[in-house]
């Protein structure tokens, strides 16, 4: 484990760097695929945070997502650009929402968790259908500009636009790595494994899981804050079911519990998909074969799979 | 050390998908006048929508295979990508359009949302853009661009002319309107009901059901004493509909006004005799005997094994529009002011009559007709029985 922390910098700085450099490498379509993974990645960590650590498969995190997302984009339409401003309430608004909706969804767990998540996802995507005075009903909201940060830069520039992703990408990161290793992220994996041992030592479990689900919500605030400032425009499709499946997805395949497996499993699938669906409208028939190819060779994701690997070669040493 | 190494497998891994992608589109745009002209092809390939995107594909194709995929003496190339009906992967696609395959035109397009989330980015980088369907009003009004054209519609158009009719022609006076709860089933009940309430007539009752509902008797059961009812459904929910509201008994009741996705081509099949009877309007009929017509739904049956429908028409005057564009400006895709003015000013007899932008909005004008479906010759078809020329999507502003 301490060989692990301080290694695992090491190799996370290297990574940073190759993102850092690959913008200039990228062609225009791969550098908004790029950000895109970014975005993404940022998203599918925070349901890790949930799914991986905490034990809890969530099936409403594109909600917390889709408002810090509208957040923004009425704001926008009310004429308030403050970048800052935007942020704090992208993330707060979420966070809100999550303290709210956590009392009510955590009173079950296991399957019916899961349910009553997803219920509750509905009823806010079924919200933002309808609410068309504030929300543009199914036809979203557009027009929204790119963030004024006040910097002599101009963030309509693919570029400039990564290396701000980029810059909260990383940071969320290290907070989350930071959040996971601290003596209470180990109490929440602790519930995972065990929640009437930790009882029994004198945790609070409940209270464990609902810091974790309000962290995880305010962090999936962010990456939709960013990824509306990246596409300029939201419907009611982000909030709904099928976009916290694919995050689900994404978790699954990069591996539930490495963290950092999430965002190669954003990457997986965003430029998969976006590779095979402009080659065959078959593409989801080829989508499931590796997502099942995924479930039968590498249970515990790509992440997952290769720190059990190594492992495995550890101990036969 | 083995830890290293294996860091270092996860490190390749990830590096190595995104090497995946970085070699994309790495092509260098040189306008040279012996390329092909690119014309990319964004509609729904997957999802709920399919057929739609199919006929709108077919149309374009047979278009393109009439003149042989050249336009002004340049080859015409055409890129077809799945919107599947979501925004953001329509907006992904579009950049995948512009930025790696570098088109010069981009077409199609049959979600209003889609139309909308990469409605900036297509303005934004000057690109060219027909509208195949999409119908929210707003894509050729208030966020109308030099760069946007619609050839199909703008909801509302062809509803408004059929809220004057019913009222002066069928002399209904009460109405009862129901659509789908969404955007469009809203803007095109909202043009029906401006124009039937315009000439005197007097809205009952609005139902808006949710888009999608299987079971529609809740809603049936609901509607007050009137002298007819207006609907908007298409697709699926057409099918489901029309049945249902002959099973209830309204069908020899309430006489039922729609719009012409209610009696498509592709969902009379499905309606069978309890769509006889049914008013409708729309810019098209597959019945229509114009020889435009005639030539474009033999061509089409000949080719498809099926009739045409609205969509395939849209379609099909799509590939036309930009044909006739490309040639107008001499095939010089690249002078972007001269190649919109000729779109702009093209002019053709199409299908579905006349053919023309509005110079303003650059949304379509065309005549809408009132259509009757009938049985002829055992097989259901939507009759002419009135023109409505020129109707331009003008009707709001005298709001």
């Amino acid at each position: 484990m301490h060989r692990m922390l301080t290694k695992y910098p090491i190799w996370g700085g290297l990574l940073l760097l190759a993102l850092f450099i690959l913008p200039l490498l990228l062609s225009p379509y791969g550098l908004s695929l790029l950000t895109q993974v970014l975005i993404f990645g940022l998203f599918a960590m925070s349901l890790d945070l949930l799914m991986g650590y905490t034990g809890l498969v969530s099936f409403n995190h594109a909600t917390y997502f889709g408002v810090g997302a509208y957040t923004v984009a009425i704001l926008a339409g009310l004429g308030l650009n403050n970048f800052w401003l935007s942020l704090v309430l992208g993330i707060s608004i979420p966070v809100l929402l999550a303290l709210l909706l956590g009392l009510l969804v955590l009173r079950s767990s296991g399957p019916y968790f899961l349910m009553i998540t997803l219920a509750f996802g509905q009823m806010i995507f079924a919200l933002a259908w309808r609410w068309r005075t504030i929300t543009g009903g199914d036809d979203g909201l557009a027009g929204i500009p790119r963030p004024d940060l006040g910097l002599p830069m101009s963030m309509w520039k693919a570029q400039n636009f990564y290396y701000l992703v980029l810059v909260f990408f990383a940071f969320a990161c290290l907070i989350l790595w930071k959040f996971i290793h601290s003596r209470l992220g180990k109490a929440i994996v602790g519930v995972r494994e065990s929640e009437t041992r930790m009882q029994a030592l004198g945790h609070n479990t409940w209270g464990l899981k609902y810091l974790s689900y309000i962290v995880a919500g305010g962090f999936a605030g962010l990456a939709g804050v960013f990824y509306v400032y990246f596409n300029g425009f939201i419907s009611p499709q982000e909030l709904n079911w099928t976009m916290s499946g694919q995050v689900i997805l994404m978790v699954i395949i990069g591996g539930a519990g490495t963290l950092f497996g999430p965002v190669v499993g954003a990457g997986m699938i965003i430029i998969l998909q976006n590779l095979i669906s402009s080659h065959t409208e078959r593409w989801p028939i080829s989508m499931g074969i590796i997502f099942i190819l995924c479930v039968m060779y590498l249970r515990d994701g790509v992440v997952g799979s290769a720190l059990k690997l190594r492992k495995k070669g550890r101990g036969n040493l | 050390m083995r830890k290293r190494r294996y860091l270092a497998k996860i490190g390749i891994l990830f590096l190595s998908v995104l090497l995946v992608f970085s070699g994309i589109g790495c092509g260098t745009q040189v306008d040279n006048s012996k390329d092909p002209i690119k014309v990319g092809l964004l509609v729904p390939y997957t999802g709920v929508f399919t057929s739609n995107g199919v006929d709108i594909t077919r149309g374009v194709e047979l278009y393109l295979n009439e003149v042989g995929y050249k336009a002004g003496g340049r080859d015409i190339k055409l890129i077809k990508e799945d919107s599947q009906m979501d925004g953001q992967v329509g907006l992904q696609k579009t950049r995948r359009l512009v930025e790696s395959e570098k088109i010069n035109i981009l077409a199609g397009v049959v979600s209003s949302t889609v139309a909308y989330a990469i409605r900036d980015y297509v303005v934004a980088n000057k690109v060219p853009f027909i509208i195949s369907n999409a119908g929210a009003c707003d894509l050729t009004r208030e966020k109308g661009s030099e760069y946007i054209f619609r050839v199909s519609f703008s909801n509302g158009q062809y509803e408004y002319p059929e809220g004057n009719y019913v009222y002066n022609k069928l002399n209904v006076r009460k109405v009862v309107v129901m659509a789908p709860d969404y955007a469009a089933g809203h803007e095109k009940a909202d043009g029906f009901m401006a124009g039937f309430k315009a000439q005197g007539g007097q809205i009952v009752q609005e139902i808006y059901p949710k888009l999608g509902t299987t079971d529609y008797g809740p809603y049936l059961t609901q509607i007050k004493n009137a002298d007819a009812v207006w609907v908007h459904f298409s697709a699926a929910d057409s099918i489901k509909f029309v049945k249902q509201y002959a099973e209830y008994g309204l069908k020899n009741k309430l006489p039922l006004l729609s719009s012409g996705d209610l009696v498509d081509e592709s969902s009379l099949l499905g309606q069978g005799d309890s769509a006889i009877g049914i008013i409708s309007a729309l810019h098209y009929s597959a019945a229509l005997t114009n020889p435009e017509n005639q030539k474009f739904v033999k061509d089409y049956t000949a080719k498809y094994g099926e009739g045409p429908n609205m969509f395939a028409e849209q379609g099909y005057v799509t590939a036309k529009v930009i044909v006739k564009g490309i040639e107008a400006a001499g095939g010089k895709v690249s002078d972007s002011k001269l190649l919109l003015d000729s779109i702009r000013k093209v002019q053709f007899d199409a299908p579905r009559g006349p053919f023309k932008f509005d110079a303003k909005t650059q949304n379509v004008i065309f005549n809408t007709y009132i259509r009757k479906t009938e049985k002829i010759n055992g097989k259901l078809v939507n009759t002419v029985v009135e023109t409505i020329p020129n109707t331009a999507d003008d009707w709001y502003k005298g709001k």
